[in-house]
């Protein structure tokens, strides 16, 4: 692979000599000016904080693209590293992150995070962390947790839910009540979702013994949350609208969906989605199973890599480390995105004894969710995860589409993985 | 060639009137009307929506225009979205529906004109050749093309969008049908005859004649390359390299993590479909799509 | 005398120096490629190393077409397309003709403001006319919906499983009906008059002219559009691909193309991805050639012209 690249390199050295006349000067820095990085991130308000970093340090100027979507990162990575025009720096989500190192794309970065495990959270430490080297600064965890409006709740005279069985009362409750509402959605195309729900009650999609990986996603536990949501839809108290879709937006926005089951980057999204709704939403810990025992799992948080491809390496992770450990980048980042940092001298902010504007009236936001990160569940991601949560997508649409069993489509899951993973060389437990 | 005699014998636009008769034509007209109304619809509540404040676009009555500013409020947040990137798609769409069309017609123009007008050994093979070009989808020769141009280190560039589009088999097809009918051999024996050198009698003499049919060709590029989304989806990943229809589909596709965008796109849709159809209406003498359905028998 | 045949050798050359930029242009941005694909299709990555381990390129023969064609998703994919064209071609073709000959009949009125209006369409990418499209089918925003609720009519479901593929299909015919038209209008304008007249003294009604003496006449510009409207069919893509954020009932794998793309920019398996465009290839250009064939045998065989 490699002597097939640099014999074509070779050709693309003269070939893209003439391209740049077209193609602007990305990433390369021009003879005195300063070193330019390119910045992949999909956060709400990215630019903000990216300013300070700018206005910080002349020499080393941050452009940060947010024209590719959360969702999409990581596909733009893969063909971004295929035409060899990485951006230097670039935010994933943990779940995507080992399908980053297979492909040669996230960079070791142990020289900058090496010795920062007793200042890591330690789930996120464990999230970018393999076979000892670090490949990726942690961001934040995202601490489970659900959103409920308080207004429409009040209404019907119901209490937060604390167990899924109360959770599916509310939904019967609220829908009962007025047939265009429903307490939640159950979107087809939102794997992360189930894949965190079905943490929360035991699972492990993908787990390492030593060099062989063994898949279980339809496990009890998952099957458990497959047969619990099942029966809400079939009742038809909850709806299955997608998210993140025009028509999920207005359902927030206007009360047709009353609840979310987000994280601790939530509120600045509701926001965004739903601006009217101001003041009329509350966050509490996520419905349990066994409330004695109780359980979250990992919904998202983030990471920032550097590209094996950036051209200015040492910058780049000098500016990883900055936008996920300094005081001014977390701070800007709480403010302006919500996250639940992962350095844990980010934790003991001043302005985390503020809640988020969007939920003024919940002064103990970041209190719950630390609460919530100590019983959040560990959690392995395998090296193609979004093969699995593609076919997820797919095999849940069907099944809504066509009452058949959710349980069967976590069989169809299964075995894609399973099969995804034999195909690309991996020995399957 | 039959090519011309067709378009001899083509009534001029005038032409209906000479043999329209007092007849009633209610139940045509009709149908032609609603066929009108059913292309024109979705236009309409493009106008309609682009008037529309985000709060009003989803809960006000959707064929009727608001007046409560949601037009301009629109407007100056679409051309501030993401720092002005509406602009610089508006203009890239520019430069790759304008470049390549203008590349791909002159391609077309020498080769068909070669095809046309020349006898030479492998004629047949080098137009067949060519020809398959047409049958194979532009689409799937997208994702090839992709991992080509990547290893050439150009993905990502203005050339992976611009080169792809300089070649067209079919415009290529269509110029030397309308070449072989538009350039009379006489003229080009004569002009030879006068010793003009090749290439000078291509562009004196035979591409004054070809100028009506090279205007449709360059026409039908530039709109297949400026609605063409798939192969700019796929080459380029940076907003300021994008087209339109790639920035809106991306733009559509953050809603989720960007602020609430529907509005924008809606209103960029709407500027960026009307200029076009604008065009074409101030273009339509140019069309000369009898080029195209004279082109079987030619 | 060597001047002259100089100058003669040198004019064999000129057409092949004219082809040249075509020729390079066809070659190493449509040969190459898909030459490139085939060579892609015949390799995979495979994990060397313990744990997540790195990914190396390696030959694997037909393995890739093996797992490509035994995907469970693939053989619906081209069952929606077979859908998706079975609605879209037919439609598309019969609105096209009757609207041509509805301008081309003596009697219509207004038909400057029709073919410009049903022509509009055609400037209006794909990816646009999917979101309009997509907001006038999305409950909430649809006009239809509106409509059906003043009328007491139950209420459509546009983007549901039972609707998606007409839904589709109405977005591509809208494009596509326009530059059908004109194509179809301008043949029959291109059709000598005086043929008409004959007939209108035998009393031919002007429905009769259509059916028995237009439309024979334009059967080749017909297979003509016909065979743009096929190939537009079995490319379809940005439609359906831009609607994904507004339906259910759309995958990823929704039509073979989307497979393409998902497999090679979704899932990362850019080698199974060349595998299916290379199957995709080799289906199009034979569907094409026997289409070609039929239509050659039709038009130059029924013309009898050079």
């Amino acid at each position: 692979m490699s002597t097939r690249r640099t014999r074509l390199g070779a050709l693309a050295g003269v070939l893209s000599a003439s391209a740049l006349v077209l193609a602007g000067c990305s990433g390369s820095p021009t003879d005195d000016g300063p070193v330019v990085l390119e910045y992949w991130s999909w956060a709400p308000n990215i630019e903000q904080v990216v300013a300070v970093w700018n206005e910080a340090n002349p020499d080393i100027q941050v452009e940060v693209n947010t024209a590719v979507a959360g969702a999409e990162i990581t596909a733009k990575l893969l063909a971004a590293a295929e035409a060899g025009n990485l951006p230097d720096v670039s935010n994933t989500t943990y779940d995507n992150l080992p399908t980053l190192i297979i492909n040669d794309i996230a960079a070791d970065v142990s020289d900058v995070m090496g010795d920062r495990e007793s200042e890591t959270a330690g789930p996120a430490w464990d999230l970018t962390t393999f076979g000892g080297s670090n490949y990726a600064v942690p961001q934040g965890t995202s601490p489970q947790m659900l959103f409920y409006r308080t207004d429409v709740f009040a209404a019907h005279g119901l209490e937060a839910p604390t167990t899924w069985d109360e959770y599916a009362q509310a939904a019967r409750t609220i829908h009962a009540a007025d047939p265009d509402t429903y307490l939640a959605t159950f979107p087809a195309n939102d794997a992360q979702l189930f894949a965190a729900l079905s943490q929360q009650a035991g699972a492990q999609w993908w787990s390492q013994d030593g060099d062989a990986w063994s898949v279980d996603i339809a496990d009890d536990a998952s099957g458990q949350v497959a047969d619990y949501w099942q029966g809400l839809v079939e009742e038809g108290v909850v709806a299955t609208m997608k998210t993140y879709t025009p028509e999920w937006q207005a359902a927030l926005a206007d009360g047709t969906l009353v609840s979310w089951l987000g994280a601790v980057w939530t509120p600045p999204l509701i926001e965004q989605n739903a601006p009217e709704t101001a003041g009329l939403w509350q966050a509490v810990a996520l419905p349990q199973w066994t409330p004695e025992a109780p359980a979250a799992g990992v919904m998202g948080g983030s990471g920032t890599i550097v590209t094996t491809q950036s051209a200015h390496p040492d910058e780049a992770r000098e500016f990883a480390l900055w936008l996920n450990t300094s005081d001014e980048a977390l701070e800007a980042y709480i403010q302006y995105a919500n996250i639940w940092p992962a350095a844990l001298s980010g934790r003991e902010f001043d302005g985390l004894g503020e809640p988020p504007t969007f939920l003024a009236n919940q002064p103990d936001f970041y209190e719950l969710a630390a609460q919530i990160d100590e019983y959040t569940v560990e959690v392995t991601w395998g090296p193609n995860v979004a093969a699995g949560f593609d076919t997820f997508n797919n095999a849940f649409s069907d099944a809504i589409a066509n009452g058949t069993s959710f349980r069967d489509a976590l069989d169809v899951v299964e075995t894609a993985v399973v099969t995804d993973l034999e195909t690309l060389g991996y020995t399957i437990e | 060639m039959s090519a011309t005699q067709a378009r001899t014998r083509t009534r001029t636009e005038a032409g209906p009137g000479t043999r329209r008769r007092p007849s009633s034509g209610i139940l045509p007209t009709a149908v032609l009307l609603i066929g009108a109304a059913y292309c024109l619809l979705p236009v309409y509540w493009l106008i309609s929506a682009a008037t529309k404040r985000p709060d009003e676009l989803f809960s006000t009555f959707s064929l009727a225009p608001s007046f409560n500013g949601g037009f301009l409020d629109n407007l100056v947040g679409l051309s501030q979205y993401a720092g002005g990137a509406f602009w610089q798609w508006c203009l890239n769409s520019v430069i790759y529906a304008g470049g390549g069309a203008v590349a791909a017609t002159a391609v077309a123009a020498l080769a068909g004109f070669a095809l046309a007008k020349y006898e030479f050994p492998g004629k047949r093979l080098v137009f067949g050749y060519l020809l398959v070009g047409v049958l194979v989808p532009g689409v799937i020769v997208a994702i090839p093309q992709y991992l080509l141009l990547s290893q050439l280190g150009l993905a990502g560039t203005r050339w992976s969008i611009l080169l792809p589009a300089m070649i067209s088999p079919f415009s290529i097809y269509l110029t030397r049908v309308f070449t072989a009918g538009a350039v009379s051999d006489e003229v080009i024996e004569s002009a030879r005859l006068d010793g003009a050198r090749e290439f000078r009698l291509f562009r004196s003499v035979a591409l004054p004649m070809m100028v009506p049919g090279l205007i449709t060709v360059f026409l039908l590029q530039f709109v297949g390359i400026w609605n063409n989304f798939l192969l700019p989806f796929i080459m380029v990943t940076r907003s300021d390299m994008m087209p339109l229809t790639v920035g809106f589909y991306s733009m559509m596709n953050q809603g989720s993590d960007q602020t609430n965008v529907y509005s924008f796109v809606i209103m960029g849709c709407l500027l960026a479909v009307v200029p076009l159809i604008a065009l074409f209406l101030f273009l339509q003498r140019y069309w000369r799509l009898d080029l195209i359905s004279g082109s079987l028998k030619g | 005398m060597t001047g002259r045949r100089e100058i003669a050798a040198r004019r064999q050359l000129v057409p092949y120096a004219f082809l040249a930029p075509a020729l390079i242009l066809a070659t190493a941005l449509l040969t190459i490629p898909i030459g490139y694909a085939v060579w892609r299709s015949l390799h995979a990555t495979r994990i060397t190393g313990g744990g997540l381990g790195v990914a190396e390129e390696v030959f694997v023969g037909f393995a890739n077409y093996a797992r490509v064609l035994g995907r469970a998703d693939l053989l619906p994919s081209f069952g929606r397309l077979a859908g998706f064209a079975a609605i879209f071609v037919p439609t598309a073709m019969l609105l096209a003709l009757v609207f041509a000959l509805l301008l081309d009949n003596a009697s219509s009125r207004l038909t400057r403001f029709s073919r410009i209006s049903i022509f509009v369409p055609y400037a209006v990418p794909g990816v646009i006319a999917a979101l309009m499209w997509g907001f006038m089918y999305l409950p909430g925003v649809s006009p239809f919906h509106d409509a059906a609720a003043a009328l007491g009519l139950p209420q459509p479901d546009f983007l549901g499983h039972s609707g998606i593929i007409a839904s589709i299909a109405n977005i591509a015919i809208w494009g596509a009906v326009g530059f059908n038209m004109v194509i179809l209008y301008t043949a029959l304008r291109g059709l000598p008059s005086e043929l008409y007249d004959a007939a209108r003294i035998d009393g031919c009604s002007e429905w009769q002219l259509a059916l028995r003496i237009k439309v024979p006449l334009v059967v080749p510009g017909l297979i003509l559009t016909g065979m743009f409207t096929v190939i537009g069919a079995l490319q379809v893509f940005s439609e359906p691909n831009t609607m994904v954020t507004l339906s259910t009932a759309i995958g990823s794998d929704w039509v073979p193309m989307m497979v393409v793309y998902r497999d090679a920019f979704i899932t990362n398996d850019l080698y199974g991805a060349s595998a299916l465009a290379v199957i995709i290839t080799v289906v199009t250009l034979a569907a094409s050639f026997l289409l070609l064939g039929i239509a050659q045998r039709r038009a130059f065989g029924s013309e009898g012209r050079s």
